[in-house]
């Protein structure tokens, strides 16, 4: 499961696709103050983006991935 | 403009005759490069003609047709007869619409979808030189700007490593525009992962298009992401990996001087401005590493963020960097100075629209001047053409003095076969002319930029208003006064430099920059003056009120009307005009318009009229306030005139009924008791006339008894420059206005007659009445065997004034007396001097 | 004091369109002759330089590729006229900036303009370079 919802805290693990991007971002519409935990991510799909830059969610932890580091993590 | 479609039906019809024919016989021949060429410039042709009207779709489908034509004509890919039926049945499509176009007017409904259809088709050929049928992409993204503003908002630390990469390392810098459509996740696309295959990505940015939805709205699968990137990948190689992308996307190859750009807070130092001037001439003379010396030194003691910093780092980087760039390096230096350079001007555009497209073109010529030329004839054949642009340039900035500097330069550079005279004209009357002439050229025409007329491409165009503190263009007012009179010390300098130093070549170098500057600061004046300019509508704007008071309380009937209220005049002059209108209006009102019984009992209307007119007459602005009451009575007035012992009888018996009229500005008339006497015509009106004196404008009345009266104002519509003549006394300066001046003479004190206790000499047979400045002022008397004489005109005729010497004509501003200087009199104002003394300019008339 | 003699006399001025495209040609001269502008059409990269030999123009409206002779090879045998180098010349291509403008200037253009070129972008340019105030 790339996307591991808990109350008010999100995992994204893996490559993440499209077709997270629907039930992310009704997780992020339903939690007060909702946390994304980045560091097993290893892809994000553009939807996927676009979603966390809307909610601008706290980022508890950092992508390790090299691509998602340098050019992804300084936006969020 | 249907001519012109005409043209277009015709044309097109023939040019995809001649594709069809080329094509045939390609495909009998595949290696006929004659063949090809043809097709190739009938297709091109088709787009560039095409691309006139809004026949979008049209246009794309010739543009797919015409790269995979010039994939043919590389050799990429092969002729084959797969190739040949798809062009042929693109040209039928295109035959078929041409022919709808003529009937209809316009495409066929279905042009969108056969358009992306066929684009598709000849995209996948291009790809893989086999017709693999793709699916269609539903919408091409609108053509983005490649070069553009957001370069400037990479990182400082990422533009620099591209520009080294660039220098050093002889890469090519590609800018990657990527704007995918809303829906392409649909389409299985994820921008995300191409980037990831980027090689060489310098830097990505991200950012979302259009407005921010509201949460509630936002929906995932509705892509608003838009990139940008730079990348130093090779172009080809980054077109491969955006194929499937290709009509979202745009690339293409940054010159290296778009990279090195200084950003950071604006603002100046002493220490960065001393740098700029020191070190202007530094590049030129090739004093590279001490540039570099002086630049590292001064980085370290200022604030980093400045974008003076920024500039010093570019500095070095391009010092450090291999290859000669003496242009960016002048720009930078300049731009630590706080100089903004050309390519960073563009966020200004919308307040001085216009200069955009004299700085974009100027800088085209400077960059065309710094190409390098490998033979002689070229380099002329450049100089030549970019002296010649510059030059009329100047002159559609009505700039002739610079265009005349750049004829000459350009003489000079093709006669030593080198550019850099005319690059140096260039710099010398391009930094200023663009900036301070920009305001000429209404239109922001940005240069190659390939988009339609669009709605929102207008909205920056309009024009901004900007509310700016009375105190800030007051200052600015008088700064440039200040330059007026600065720049009056150049005729000097260049007189000495021949007179003293001998060269004449640098006094005429000088008088041709001080012509430069002249006609600059007149500008400038120019400028300045309108931007004070205020409507009469100001005034005008209380009378409506007023006479709607004073009819109801005298009860009259009385209609105003107000014609002209848009001109224009300096806010000090309508200031100014205000205490005196009400004046001229409120007697109009009180005495002039009879009561309607009166009226009707002289077979006027009821009511009565007062007409205020404001017009602008030459660089006069004059406003007529008229009423059709009762009139002066002449007779009257010069009865009174004459009884009060202001006119002899002689005299009354000559004068015309305007003259006549006019008597009623003398003081002596003006007073209460007699105004009552004469249906209160007057009243304080010699009060009126010497405001509007004082201002440098004149009033005058004209009158027919029972008909009317009509007062017209006449005052300059701005407080110009005023040209004075300094004269020495007693150790000051004082100036006297040049045209209250008759002429200046020198007489023999022995040609001084004493008239009782006053004194006066002969001048042509004229007794002139003498005074001494000396004694006006009350300062120490001197006399002279020889003294020098102003004559000046007055009212009462020529007065000589002695003063101690005279001096030279000047330029002047006048500024009011401020402070502890207000109620001085004798003065009209005061006026700063280049060197910084202040000039009292004499106010003759209250003088005498 | 004030200088005033470079003061451009009020002639019309002349320019020389050269486009292989007879719409596109018909589409400048519109354009120019409504701004008071003289216009002489050629069609080809040589009749355009025969037409430059033969009378004198205050502005050159360029294309690209063209039949004959390209306007690169004709811009360049302009510029090595002494006679005609001087005159000002706007190219005009259908190609994005990049190389073909850098292409441009090296031939001897002074503003590279990318079709199609707007009405009142078109007027702006080619009056300033020939010295028409705005």
């Amino acid at each position: 499961m790339p996307l591991e919802l808990r109350d008010d805290e999100a995992s994204l693990v893996g490559s993440c696709t499209a077709d997270e991007a629907l039930e992310f971002s009704d997780w992020l519409a339903n939690s007060a103050q909702p946390k994304v935990d980045l560091a097993a991510c290893t892809h994000l799909h553009a939807a996927l983006l676009q979603t966390l830059l809307a909610y601008k969610p706290a980022i508890t932890a950092r992508p390790a991935d090299p691509f998602l580091a340098r050019w992804i993590s300084p936006l969020l | 403009m249907s001519a012109l479609l005409d043209q277009f039906i015709e044309e097109a019809s023939d040019l995809l005759e001649a594709a069809g024919a080329a094509l045939l016989v390609l495909e009998r021949n595949p290696s006929d490069e004659r063949a090809i060429n043809d097709l190739f410039r009938s297709v091109h042709t088709l787009k560039g003609t095409s691309a006139l009207f809004e026949f979008p779709e049209l246009t794309k489908l010739v543009h797919a047709g015409e790269d995979l034509l010039d994939c043919v004509r590389e050799g990429s890919v092969p002729v084959s007869g797969e190739l040949v039926d798809l062009q042929l049945e693109v040209l039928d499509v295109l035959r078929g619409w041409v022919d709808y176009v003529r009937a209809q007017g316009g495409l066929p409904n279905d042009a969108a979808s056969s358009s992306r259809e066929l684009i598709a088709r000849l995209g996948a050929m291009k790809i893989t030189g086999r017709p693999t049928e793709l699916p269609a992409s539903p919408q091409a993204g609108v053509a983005p700007e490649v070069i553009g503003d957001w370069i400037e908002t990479v990182s400082e630390r990422e533009r620099m490593t591209a520009f080294r990469a660039a220098l050093d390392d002889g890469l090519t810098v590609a800018a990657i525009v990527y704007k995918p459509d809303t829906d392409c996740y649909f389409r299985g696309e994820d921008p995300l992962l191409t980037w990831r295959g980027v090689p060489d990505l310098l830097a990505l940015l991200i950012g979302t298009v259009g407005p921010e939805p509201a949460l509630i709205d936002f929906d995932p699968y509705v892509c608003r992401l838009q990139f940008h990137a730079l990348s130093t990948a090779p172009k080809a190689e980054l077109e491969h990996l955006f194929r499937y992308v290709s009509d979202q996307v745009r690339i293409a190859e940054i010159p290296p001087e778009r990279l090195a750009v200084p950003v950071g807070v604006d603002g100046t130092d002493p220490q960065s401005a001393a740098f700029a001037d020191e070190c202007a001439a530094w590049v030129g003379a090739g004093r590279l590493p001490e540039l570099r010396e002086r630049a590292l030194t001064l980085l370290a003691s200022i604030d980093s963020t400045r974008r003076s910093a920024s500039a010093l780092r570019w500095l070095i980087a391009v010092i450090e960097s291999a290859g000669d760039h003496a242009d960016w390096l002048r720009e930078l230096v300049g731009a630590v100075g706080g100089n903004t350079p050309a390519a960073f001007e563009e966020a200004d555009v919308a307040v001085v629209p216009g200069s955009e497209l004299v700085d974009r073109v100027v800088e085209e010529q400077r960059r065309i001047l710094a190409l390098p030329a490998d033979d002689t004839v070229v380099l002329a054949g450049r100089i030549a053409s970019v002296g010649k642009s510059l030059a009329n340039i100047a002159a559609a900035q009505q700039a002739f003095a610079a265009a005349r500097i750049l004829e000459g330069a350009t003489a000079a550079a093709l006669q030593s076969n080198d550019a850099r005279p005319l690059l140096d004209a260039l710099h010398a009357c391009f930094d200023i002319v663009s900036r301070l002439a920009g305001g000429a050229a209404a239109e922001d025409v940005p240069v190659s930029r390939a988009q339609p007329i669009s709605a929102d491409g207008h909205d920056l165009r309009q024009t901004r208003m900007l509310k700016v503190d009375q105190a800030k263009v007051d200052r600015l007012m008088s700064l440039i006064g200040e330059l007026v009179v600065a720049k009056n010390a150049l005729p000097f300098l260049a007189r000495r430099a021949e007179a003293v130093y001998g060269s004449r070549e640098m006094s005429r170098e000088i008088g041709q920059r001080y012509s430069v500057i002249d006609r600059l600061a007149q500008e400038m004046q120019e400028a300045i003056m309108e931007v004070r300019l205020l409507p009469v509508s100001e005034v005008f704007a209380r009378f409506p009120r007023l006479i709607r008071d004073i009819s109801r309380k005298l009860d009259k009937q009385i209609e105003l009307v107000l014609e002209g209220e848009e001109t224009q005049a300096d806010k000090n002059i309508i200031e100014l005009l205000g205490d005196p209108l009400i004046h001229i209006v409120r007697n109009a009102a009180d005495h002039g318009i009879e009561s309607p019984q009166a009226r009707i009992a002289k077979g006027k209307p009821a009511h009565g009229t007062i007409r205020l007119r404001a017009m602008q007459e030459g660089d006069l602005v004059v406003i007529e306030v008229s009423d059709d009451g009762r009139g002066v009575d002449t007779k009257r007035v010069l009865a009174k005139a004459v009884e009060r012992g202001l006119i002899n009888p002689e005299d009354a018996e000559r004068m015309t009924a305007a003259e006549a009229a006019n008597l009623i500005f003398h003081p002596g008339l003006s007073t209460a008791d007699v105004v009552s006497d004469l249906s209160g015509r007057g009243v304080g009106m010699d009060v009126v006339q010497t405001s509007i004196r004082d201002a440098g404008g004149s009033v005058s009345v004209s009158s027919q008894l029972d008909v009317g009266t009509k007062v017209r104002l006449a005052l300059p519509l701005s407080m110009a420059v005023v040209r004075v003549m300094t004269i020495e006394t007693a150790g000051a300066l004082y100036g006297v206005p040049i045209d209250m001046i008759a002429e200046t003479v020198r007489i023999d004190s022995s040609a001084i007659r004493e008239i009782k206790q006053a004194e006066a000499f002969l001048l042509r047979d004229t007794i002139v009445p003498l005074v001494r400045l000396r004694k006006l002022l009350r300062l120490p008397s001197r006399y002279e065997e020889r003294e020098a004489v102003l004559v000046l005109r007055t009212a009462a005729g020529l007065v000589g004034m002695i003063v101690d010497r005279f001096d030279e004509h000047m330029d002047i501003i006048l500024k009011p007396l401020e402070g502890i200087l207000v109620g001085l009199k004798g003065f009209s104002g005061t006026a700063l001097l280049g060197d910084g003394r202040v000039l009292m300019v004499l106010d003759v008339r209250e003088l005498l | 004091m004030t200088l005033q003699s470079a003061e451009p006399a009020a002639v019309a001025r002349r320019v020389l369109v050269v486009d292989d495209a007879r719409t596109v040609r018909l589409y400048y001269r519109g354009i120019l002759e409504k701004a008071g502008i003289d216009v002489t059409e050629a069609e080809n990269g040589l009749e355009g330089l025969e037409k430059a030999e033969a009378a004198s123009f205050d502005l050159l409206l360029v294309d690209i590729n063209m039949p004959k002779m390209d306007g690169y090879a004709m811009l360049r045998a302009i510029r090595a006229d002494p006679t005609m180098r001087g005159t000002p010349a706007i190219m005009i291509s259908t190609e994005a900036e990049g190389r073909d403008a850098q292409r441009a200037y090296e031939a001897g253009a002074n503003v590279y303009l990318v079709k199609p070129v707007r009405p009142e972008q078109l007027r702006a340019f080619a009056e300033l370079l020939m010295g028409v105030p705005a």
